[in-house]
Formats: C-alpha cells, structure tokens, sequence
C-alpha cells in the first residue's frame, strides 16, 4: 500500500515540476538572480498626458491623399514617474485629414495631419493631436504636440524595473480631473476682419459641444471662451492677402471656474482667383485686356476673416483637478426633448462677394430658389432667411433646379439650419458651385441671427403643400 | 483494501506517470522566447517615389510599380515582414531612409528592400533596388533602366522584367530570403541551441 501511495505522489510530482520550469523558461529575467523579481505594477498612461512628436517623413499636399498614413516619432522618453514606457523614438503614427493640392492658378496648397497612435512596448496608444490648416508642406522633424487620447495600460520598456508611482496619481474622492489636452470645440461669436481688428483685441467665442468627465458636464455647451487677436496684416495691392491671427486663451467651467486653453488659429484671405480672372477677360475682350494688365498689380487681395460661427477646436491647457461638490452643484438641467414638427431655417448669408470674369466687376447672386423635393419653397435674398416647420421625415432641399441635393432627416422637436454656399468655380466656362450645408444648431442659431426673415410675398405657405411632393427625392 | 481500489490506484498513478513524462518533454521543445524561432528570417519592402518622378511622370506609374514588386515577391515565395502597425509599404513623399529602418525593426524584419522609383532626364523610369540590414549597412544595390525617352514609348514592363531576372539571382540570399528557408532556420535553431 506504501509503495503505491509513494508512486502517486512520484507521478504527481512528475506532473507538476515541467510546469513550473516551464514558467521559468518563459520569464525573461528570472535567470538573473536567485530571487525572482515581484510583478510589475500596472502602469497607466492617463488621459491627457503630453505626447511631443515629430515628423519622421515629409508630406507634400502635392501627394498626399486623404487617409494615407504618416509617420512620427517621439521627440523624448515618455515616462511615468521613473519608469521609461517609450524611449525616444518610438513610432507613431497619424493620418491625413484634409488635402488641398495647388492649383495652376498659382494658389498654395494644404493639409492637415491628425495623430492617431503610439507604440509604447507592444501597447498601441490612442492619441489625439493635429497640425493646423498649414503650409504646402511638413518637413520632417517638424514638432506636433499631441496627447493620450484615453487611459492606457502599458507596460515598461525594462521587465523588472521598480516602479516608482509618480505623486498626485491617485484622485481623491471628491475630486474630478480635467485631464491636459482634453478637446474643446468652439464657436467665435463674432466677425473679426483683418481690415479693422487690431492686436490686442479680445474675441469672444462660445463651447459647441459639452465637455464631460466622469458623465458630469465640466464645461457646459454655449459656455464662454476668450480669445486674443495676436497678429494682424491687412490686404494689400498686388493680391497680398491679408491675414488673422487668434489665440485662445480660457474657457469657463461649470463652476465658473477659468481654465486655460492652448490653440491658435491663423486665417488667411481667401484666394482672389486673379490670376483666371485676367486670363478670361484677355480671352473674351479678344486681347483687349491686355491693355489694362499693367495695372493688375493694383488689385488688393482679399482681408483675412474668421466669420461669425467659425468653428474651432481648442485644448486644455494643464491638468486641473476640481471640487467634484461644486461640478455638481452647477450642473446643467437636462435639455427639453421638445415634442411636434421639427423647425428649418435655410438662410443666405450677408458676407462674401462673387467675383466675376470681368475686371473690378462684382456679380451679386442676390437670390436663389429653395426647393424641398419637387416644390419650389420660395425666393430667398442675400441677407435673408426662410423658417418653416415640417413633420419628421426625410427632405431633400437644394438651391436652384437640377442641382445636387442635401439630404435632411428631421425628427421630432428638432432644430436644423442650412446654409446656402455660392463659390465661383476656376473654370474656363463662366461657373458656380450652388450647394446648401447642414450646418451645426448653435453656428446656425448664430449666423442666420444677423439675417432677416424672407418676405411672405417671397415664399409658401408649407401648411397648404402635399407632404409627398415635398419629401419626393428627385 | 479491495482489489478494484488497488487496481484504480495504479492505473491513475501509471497515466499520472506518463502524463508527467510528456508534460517534461513538451516546454523542452518549445522555443526559448526572443530565439531565432520568434524572429524568422524576413525582409521588409517599401518603395520610395522620388522628386523627379513626381514632377515628371504619374502616380499611377509610381502604383503599378509597388504592385508589380509585391506580386512578384509574392509569386516567388520570399518571407516578407508586415508592418502591423501602420500597414506602410510605400511613399510618395520623402521619407528617409533611418525612418524606414525603424518601420522594418517594429516589422521584426532581417533585411531592408529599399526600391527607388525615379524618372531620369533620359530614362521613362528608372527603378534602384538597395538591400540594407537593420544597421543600416548596405549589402547589395541593383537597378534596372530602360530607354523609351527618344522613341517616345513608355517600356515600364521592360523594365519590370529587367528587374525580375535582376531580383531572381538573388533569391535565397541576403535580402530575398524564402519562405522555406525561413521555416528551416526558425526550426534548426532550437537543435543549433543544443
């Protein structure tokens, strides 16, 4: 009986002891020492944390597409406390957002670059952080800040590496963190013109979206942000544009507490298509232009302005911890969910010129048809809006007949603005481009506000129309 | 005790035993983590669009290049690495060379296959292949040319093949290894570690 109960144990034994080696194997590191090291503590890069990149590649608006990938690499170590979880030149990677190539009318291009993710170890880390509307180009090595998009385990770059927890990690109980970088989306209230601002000059603007931390509202929607105009150069001859710049400078909270942004954003006058203008006069007036071209450089360029209702995006700057009491306590009520026919205000904006092909000369679309599915709403003028309520449902309105549409599903109660755009077009045939955007509530609330609303004489009475005909796709 | 106790005991100490034997064997075999066995060996390609070929020739020409390159990798069975990350495998943008050596590192790739797409003044396309490994040392540079600037002919596909049979008497070695190759060396390292 012993024997048998010693050959149990025997086999036992047999059975267990590889799989303890084999866990030896497998940890790196054990082999140093007699002891084995104690488990790393979970590190976590939080939300907000600074990300210095730089471009590890050039891109040209030339080349780039929308969607095509760009490398990074981070400028410096990225540690938490002591503990290095990305050395210095690590990938990262991000990806074109917008493009605009130049033309061969002379005008630059664009791009924009968002930051996406870095390889910290083998953990992707969300990242959040985009280039401006810049330049034509990025060079490589060109600095972008971005920052940790949302808490992220990583592990450190050394196994074994005591971890010391950087002070002020842990959040008290009645505390709430607004974490660094955390996006801000902001509205400006009012036009500022390269032609009469000066620097110095406040803006004001006001948060699109509200900003929540823990489902608590920290910075509420239509609350006030500041800004200063930093840099002004008005237009001048020769087509030298003029141009704007903004830094945002502080939101409120809920609290109505300060907190610091960090953004600009730089606005150029828009291009004066004189280069095709010239060509196309010399080309209708049989050559006559040509008499006139001398005095070209005349023309002045056209001022930078950022319009009322310019949204922009702006950052927290700083981590701020705040009296989780008094967020509480100034809480927003709960938005109305509003009951009955849903109200669209289509509006024409007052700014904005038209150049036309002849010299000097302006046409002024002065005003366009609306149409909602197969009727003709009404006749609207440049400064003017057009309210009407529609059951909820799926609308198609546009600008003229035969134009491209814009698909509107309304619901119930909701509030919608859309804008009529008119853009020339530099093509040889005398063109437009007509459309009508969606745009968001609160920039609508704010730019159909400085227009007036449509004579009755200029449109229908929608109670009278037969729903289909007015949510026929056509 | 009763016999079918006894008789239960052994059995279950018997597989018990075998059990353990096997269990001993196993993680012996399993390869030792970071060996040769994780890190086939591979090549990482990516295909770099010059200057001139941007201003003088199409991007289309620039893609049905980097297309031809991976098919016809892909058709001769080389051991390519992938970059998981970022799915990068070309640019039309300058991107330098210390950058696609840290894209081919994160790739755990062995080897660098550098392809320059260019348009010289007096060629339609010319197409340079520069081998580098992960140091950046280079081991090996081929390039095809081809004429066409006078005849007026684009001869892409002349090219093409030139750089085919320029390739296939590289395949095997440094920079183009196979896929079979690779296996093999994954699978004798553990043997070569005894």
């Amino acid at each position: 009986m012993r024997v048998m109960i010693a050959t149990v144990l025997l086999a036992s034994a047999c059975l267990f002891l590889p799989a303890t080696c084999a866990q030896q194997t497998r940890n790196p590191g054990s082999s140093e020492g007699s002891a084995s090291p104690a488990p790393n503590p979970q590190l976590v890069l939080r939300e907000g944390t600074e990300v210095p990149l730089k471009f590890a590649e050039t891109v040209y608006s030339r080349t780039a597409k929308e969607g095509d990938v760009v490398e990074f690499v981070l400028a410096e170590d990225l540690t938490i406390g002591n503990t290095v979880v990305a050395e210095a030149g690590s990938r990262a990677i991000g990806k074109v957002t917008y493009t605009k190539q130049p033309d061969a009318w002379g005008n630059r291009g664009e791009l924009n670059v968002r930051v996406t993710f870095l390889k910290a170890g083998k953990t992707k880390v969300p990242l959040r952080g985009a280039t401006g509307p810049v330049d034509a180009v990025l060079v490589v090595g060109t600095p972008v800040k971005a920052f940790v998009d949302a808490d992220s385990e990583v592990q450190p770059l050394t196994p074994g590496t005591l971890v010391e927890a950087p002070a002020g990690t842990e959040i008290p109980a009645d505390r709430i963190r607004l974490a660094n970088g955390k996006t801000v989306r902001l509205m400006v209230t009012e036009t500022v013109s390269s032609k009469t601002a000066k620097v110095g000059d406040p803006v004001k603007l006001q948060v699109i979206d509200p900003v929540k931390v823990d489902e608590l509202v920290v910075i509420a929607g239509k609350a006030l942000a500041s800004g200063t105009i930093t840099e002004v150069k008005p237009a001048g001859r020769a087509w030298h544009k003029g141009g704007v710049v903004l830094r945002l400078d502080s939101v409120t909270l809920v609290n109505q507490q300060q907190v610091a942004l960090s953004a600009f954003s730089a606005i150029k006058g828009g291009d004066t298509h004189a280069a095709f203008d010239w060509t196309m006069a010399i080309v209708q007036s049989q050559g006559l232009a040509l008499f006139f071209l001398p005095f070209a450089p005349l023309q002045h360029g056209q001022q930078g302005t950022i319009p009322k209702g310019a949204v922009m995006e702006a950052v927290t700057a700083g981590e701020i911890l705040l009296d989780r009491a008094s967020i509480i306590a100034s809480q927003p009520p709960p938005s109305e969910i509003k009951q009955g026919p849903a109200s669209v205000t289509i509006y024409y904006p007052k700014g904005g010129n038209i150049n036309t092909v002849e010299i000097g000369g302006k046409i002024s679309i002065n005003s366009v048809a609306i149409w909602c599915g197969s009727i003709r709403l009404g006749q609207l003028k440049r400064g003017r809006k057009l309210t009407i309520s529609l059951p909820p449902g799926k609308y198609w309105f546009r600008v003229l007949k035969g134009k491209p549409s814009t698909l509107l599903e309304a619901k119930e109660g909701g509030e919608y603005y859309l804008r009529t755009n008119i853009e020339p077009l530099p093509s040889l045939n005398r063109s437009w481009k007509f459309s009508l955007s969606l745009v968001e509530r609160d920039v609508g609330d704010a730019q159909a506000a400085d227009t007036e609303p449509v004579e009755r004489k200029n449109m229908l009475d929608v109670s009278t129309i037969d729903l289909a005909q007015l949510q026929a796709v056509v | 005790m009763n016999l079918q106790l006894r008789i239960f005991l052994r059995l279950w100490g018997t597989c018990v035993f075998v059990l353990g034997i096997c269990g001993f064997l196993c993680p012996q075999s399993s390869p030792a983590p970071g060996g040769a066995a994780d890190n086939p060996v591979t090549a990482f390609v990516f295909v770099q669009r010059t200057k001139a070929h941007i201003n003088y020739s199409k991007s289309e020409v620039f893609h049905k290049v980097v297309d031809d390159v991976y098919s016809y990798l892909a058709t001769k069975d080389v051991a390519l690495a992938k970059d998981a990350f970022g799915g990068r495998t070309h640019a039309e943008d300058e991107m330098p060379i210390s950058t696609v050596l840290n894209i081919a590192r994160d790739a755990n790739a062995t080897y660098v296959l550098y392809l320059i797409v260019d348009r010289p003044i007096t060629e339609w396309i010319k197409v340079t292949v520069r081998c580098y490994d992960l140091s950046g040392k280079q081991l090996w540079e081929e390039s095809a040319t081809g004429g066409g600037k006078w005849t007026g002919i684009p001869r892409r596909h002349v090219i093409l093949d030139r750089l085919h049979q320029l390739l296939d008497k590289r395949l095997g070695q440094p920079g183009l290894p196979l896929i079979v190759a690779a296996k093999e060396s994954s699978q004798q390292a553990p043997t070569d570690q005894k």
